[in-house]
């Protein structure tokens, strides 16, 4: 038996014991479609973005989706997209928590005139509708991956700044952080060493929620013709194309991108929920 | 009451620099961002006289500060600019023109949504960690991620395509409002106002798909929220007192909801921004001639002035939505009013 | 009419929690007389609360009637269905509760709130509902015009005035007040005790007064029932417990009451109350009893008779 991933099991058993149904069944999701589209060029023979059979037909044993207008072989579009949408959402969430976390850090710590600046952007950027806020940035600075990834995250920079401001301003009132300044540890000591272990868990979940909400704003940005151009495989922008078909019933255009979205959406929520749970119930049980 | 009346002045006056950092972020946006809106929009290909003409014709190749003082000034006097198509209409008359359609699809929405938050969530409260729970959230999780444009093109399929009984898209048949003038521009009300049964009956048959798809989406926000706030409440020493009274289920459920109601509503000022976002997907994915739709399209036309303007509309309008959402709140719940 | 209102006869109350079973109420029998104020005294933990809820049925999902009977006025509590067990709350039974700021419904104003319980269970119109919520907030000293008031807008003590009103309303034959002057000051707490006595003699009602403080107890009710760790270990008139307690913990008890005039030595009881997952065997005071015997530990003793109105559950009587 390899004692290192039996260390590695021992380590996790209690926690997957913890971990409820919601968690499992989303790790389960998402592992998989990342999965699927890691191994994408194993997966399938078609290349996404070539004309590959005859065009709109239904789905076959030849090819799984069927095609599209254009001929390309649905499923590979599936399974391509499903890296341009990981891509995409995965980086914007990193950029706006590496921005949100900071700003958030120091707005709490330091608080007075910084700190009712940066909120109050902050609460007006949260206030307004998260789409169009995307889709002027978008618009301006024209639709490609990169400029997706950036009005994405501009987007949930106060998600971050919110819930880690909030909580850096409980941490502070804490003793021990007064008793390091009483001690004289420097700010930057402070932060990195008491408080930002403090926030990991909550960052963690905020995190994965996060990407379940990008998720749905990288989708509408494509279906609105914002992000990736064409021929790139992207499910949202898969939707749009196959909603002109729509009335003449081929179904199979619309069905996959979509029925893809929801479920990579409802996986991370489901992990970001589970996650949640085990928070919350540890919190419970240390008081 | 003058405590109320206070908090209502203390409150508006609130807004103002909300709103004012909303117009900032929005001129940074369009303006003072790396890339050039113009030229974004027309596509690099396009003339340089063409794109220099639009610029000016905009305002846009004044230095940022005079830009940004024009801007402001503007919008404190109401004018949001002119078209730069259209025969220059002035942008605030094409907004209202299409305000009111979005505002009955969010309205229906809004119902579909709270209707069935309001029940899936109360089930779930009241049974709360039993399999019933279990489902219910696991609705919320499913329907909260429902990518709003597939849930429609679902419906468009089955009720417009296989069964053929509910219309795909639109608000109305146009036969039907010739020679007809609108009072609210709210069609079922303005049915209802005139007498006109056949457009109420009309433009429901085309509300069903949009504000069921808008709905269902929405909902599962509210099954969580309001069944979190039941379970917090059904666990407060008010609702023991209200049965040690002997008051029947029925009643303690009443007592319990109009409490768990109260944190509901102060969410729904922020849930209005998701709703707004939920519109624009929708009234694409039904054609629907709402705000939406027409930034789309003015984004196409690359109408810059008439984009800003509908942009900054919708930061003014969630601002002040969520300052009614806070009077009423104010108004519902005694303890506010210090 | 009998002259016992109230017969608790071998209640067992359970909590089935993620450690175990934790025997909250276990074999209590008790009897409350009509116009007798009983002080239902004890620590923490010690079940007191859990027995005053069990009474009315309104017990926390987790916690179980397990056996027992709770006799009312000759019928038994535990027998009638959820809809008559309704009937009793509020009309035959009054509740006072510790807090009143949480007990009462925040957005509603405090006489929508006892018009409701009066509509409830009497068949009037809605203005005489009215009517008589205002003489019922007389009756316990306010003007009716705090009729409506939210409860937010009251003091503490009108709030619990407030609760008392709706508690007493319907002119019932029991009221059970759970440490009802704990969250009040303490000038506050006299008159509403003074309040509650005075309201006792006119409308003819038994008082279970749920109190951990023994000298509140001693001063205003008939007989004091001392619990510990889920049993009920003393049962006598006030002014005999006081004078001349039999059980060890409740002698425990009443030298701990600090007394300003007499500058006595002020006792307390060495150790914690048990574990009521895993309590201790025989006697359950036994770990912490300076008489304790050998036979403590082995056996748990029974209720004595010392006369007509005192028992004492204790080796030392037998």
């Amino acid at each position: 038996m390899n004692i290192g991933f039996e260390l590695i099991r021992k380590m996790l058993a209690p926690w997957l014991k913890e971990a409820s149904l919601m968690l499992k069944l989303g790790l389960a999701i998402v592992i998989t479609i990342i999965a699927l589209s890691i191994t994408a060029p194993l997966l399938t023979q078609y290349s996404p973005i070539i004309k590959v059979g005859d065009a709109l037909r239904p789905p076959s044993t030849k090819h799984l989706m069927g095609t599209n207008n254009l001929g390309y072989d649905m499923f590979s579009r599936i399974l391509y997209g499903g890296r341009t949408v990981l891509t995409v959402v995965v980086s914007a969430t990193l950029l706006s928590m590496c921005i949100g976390v900071p700003l958030g850090l120091i707005s709490g710590y330091y608080g007075r005139i910084v700190d009712r600046i940066f909120s109050i952007i902050m609460d007006s950027m949260y206030a307004f509708p998260s789409l169009i806020l995307a889709l002027a940035i978008a618009a301006v600075l024209g639709p490609s991956m990169v400029n997706a990834i950036i009005a994405i995250a501009v987007v949930y920079i106060p998600t971050y700044f919110r819930m880690v401001r909030g909580q850096t301003l409980s941490i502070k009132s804490l003793l021990y952080v007064e008793a390091a300044k009483a001690i004289g540890a420097r700010d930057l000591r402070i932060i990195i060493k008491h408080i930002l272990p403090n926030l990991l868990p909550t960052i963690i979940v905020v995190f994965t929620m996060n990407i379940a909400d990008a998720i749905l704003t990288e989708a509408g940005l494509s279906f609105l013709g914002f992000s990736v151009p064409p021929p790139t495989p992207d499910w949202g922008a898969d939707l749009r194309a196959g909603h002109e078909y729509l009335l003449a019933g081929y179904w199979w255009l619309v069905a996959f991108p979509g029925f893809m979205i929801m479920l990579l959406a409802a996986g991370f929520a489901l992990v970001g929920e589970g996650l949640n749970d085990i928070l919350s119930l540890r919190g419970a049980e240390k008081r | 009451m003058a405590a109320l009346r206070t908090y209502i002045i203390v409150r508006t006056l609130m807004t103002i620099p909300i709103v004012f950092t909303l117009l900032t972020i929005v001129f940074i946006i369009l303006r003072v961002m790396p890339g050039d809106p113009i030229t974004a929009m027309v596509g690099m290909k396009a003339p340089p006289e063409y794109i220099e003409r639009l610029k000016e014709e905009a305002g846009l190749n004044k230095p940022y500060h005079v830009q940004y003082v024009n801007y402001i000034l503007g919008i404190i006097r109401g004018d949001f600019g002119r078209s730069l198509i259209w025969g220059k209409r002035p942008v605030l008359a094409e907004i209202l023109d299409h305000l009111p359609a979005t505002i009955e699809l969010t309205i229906f929405g809004f119902i579909v949504s709270i209707i069935i938050g309001l029940i899936t969530g109360t089930v779930a409260g009241v049974k709360c960690y039993t399999k019933v729970d279990t489902t219910l959230r696991l609705y919320s999780i499913i329907a909260y991620a429902l990518f709003i444009p597939w849930l429609g093109m679902m419906f468009q399929l089955i009720f417009g395509v296989y069964l053929k009984i509910l219309p795909i898209g639109g608000r109305i048949d146009p036969g039907l409002t010739v020679g007809w003038n609108t009072v609210t521009g709210l069609y079922v009300l303005d049915g209802i106002i005139t007498g006109r049964y056949d457009i109420v009956l009309n433009a429901l048959q085309h509300l069903i798909l949009p504000s069921l798809t808008l709905g269902i989406v929405l909902s599962g926000a509210y099954t969580r929220l309001v069944r979190a706030n039941m379970i917090d409440v059904l666990s407060q020493d008010f609702i023991r007192a209200a049965r040690a009274r002997g008051l029947s289920e029925l009643k303690v459920l009443r007592h319990a909801l109009k409490n768990a109601f109260i944190p509901i509503l102060t969410m729904m000022g922020l849930q209005f921004a998701i709703l707004l976002t939920g519109a624009v997907l929708t009234e694409t994915t039904f054609s629907w001639p709402g705000m939406g739709t027409f930034l789309l399209e003015r984004i196409k036309y690359v109408d810059y002035t008439t984009i800003q303007g509908t942009i900054v509309f919708f930061a003014i309008f969630v601002s002040v939505v969520n300052l009614v959402v806070d009077i009423l709140y104010a108004l519902i719940d005694p303890r506010i009013r210090y | 009419m009998r002259k016992t209102l109230l017969a608790i006869e071998n209640l067992k109350v359970y909590y089935h929690t993620g450690r175990g079973v934790v025997r909250a109420v276990d074999d209590v029998s008790l009897a409350i007389n009509r116009r007798e104020i009983v002080g239902l005294v004890g620590e923490s933990g010690s079940g007191k609360s859990t027995l005053g809820y069990a009474i009315v049925r309104l017990l926390p999902p987790q916690g179980k009637i397990v056996s027992g009977k709770i006799v009312l006025d000759g019928k038994n509590l535990l027998k009638l269905s959820l809809s008559e067990m309704r009937k009793v709350r509020g009309k035959e039974i009054g509740m006072v509760f510790q807090d009143p700021l949480t007990s009462l419904d925040p957005l509603q104003k405090v006489g929508d709130q006892i018009v409701e319980t009066i509509l409830e269970h009497v068949n009037i119109s809605k203005k005489e509902a009215y009517d008589m919520a205002a003489k019922a907030l007389m009756e316990v000293g306010l003007p009716p015009d705090r009729l409506d008031s939210y409860p937010h807008q009251l003091s503490g003590g009108q709030r619990q005035r407030v609760m008392i009103a709706l508690a007493t309303v319907l002119k019932p034959k029991l009221i059970i007040a759970d440490e009802p002057t704990t969250a009040l000051d303490v000038i506050v707490q006299d008159r509403i005790m003074e309040l509650l006595a005075s309201l006792k003699e006119e409308l003819n009602t038994s008082i279970i007064l749920i109190t951990h403080d023994i000298s509140l107890a001693a001063e205003r009710a008939d007989k004091i029932a001392v619990m510990y760790a889920g049993h009920l270990y003393e049962y006598a008139p006030s002014d005999e417990i006081i004078s001349k307690p039999l059980h060890p913990y409740t002698q425990g008890l009443i030298q701990s009451i600090p007394d300003v005039f007499a500058r006595k030595e002020i006792k307390e009881i060495k150790g914690n109350p048990p574990d009521l997952v895993n309590p201790p065997s025989g006697c359950r005071f036994h770990p912490r009893c300076p008489y304790a015997i050998e036979k403590c530990m082995r056996k748990e003793p029974a209720m004595i008779r010392i006369n007509e109105n005192r028992y004492v559950k204790c080796w030392l009587y037998a």
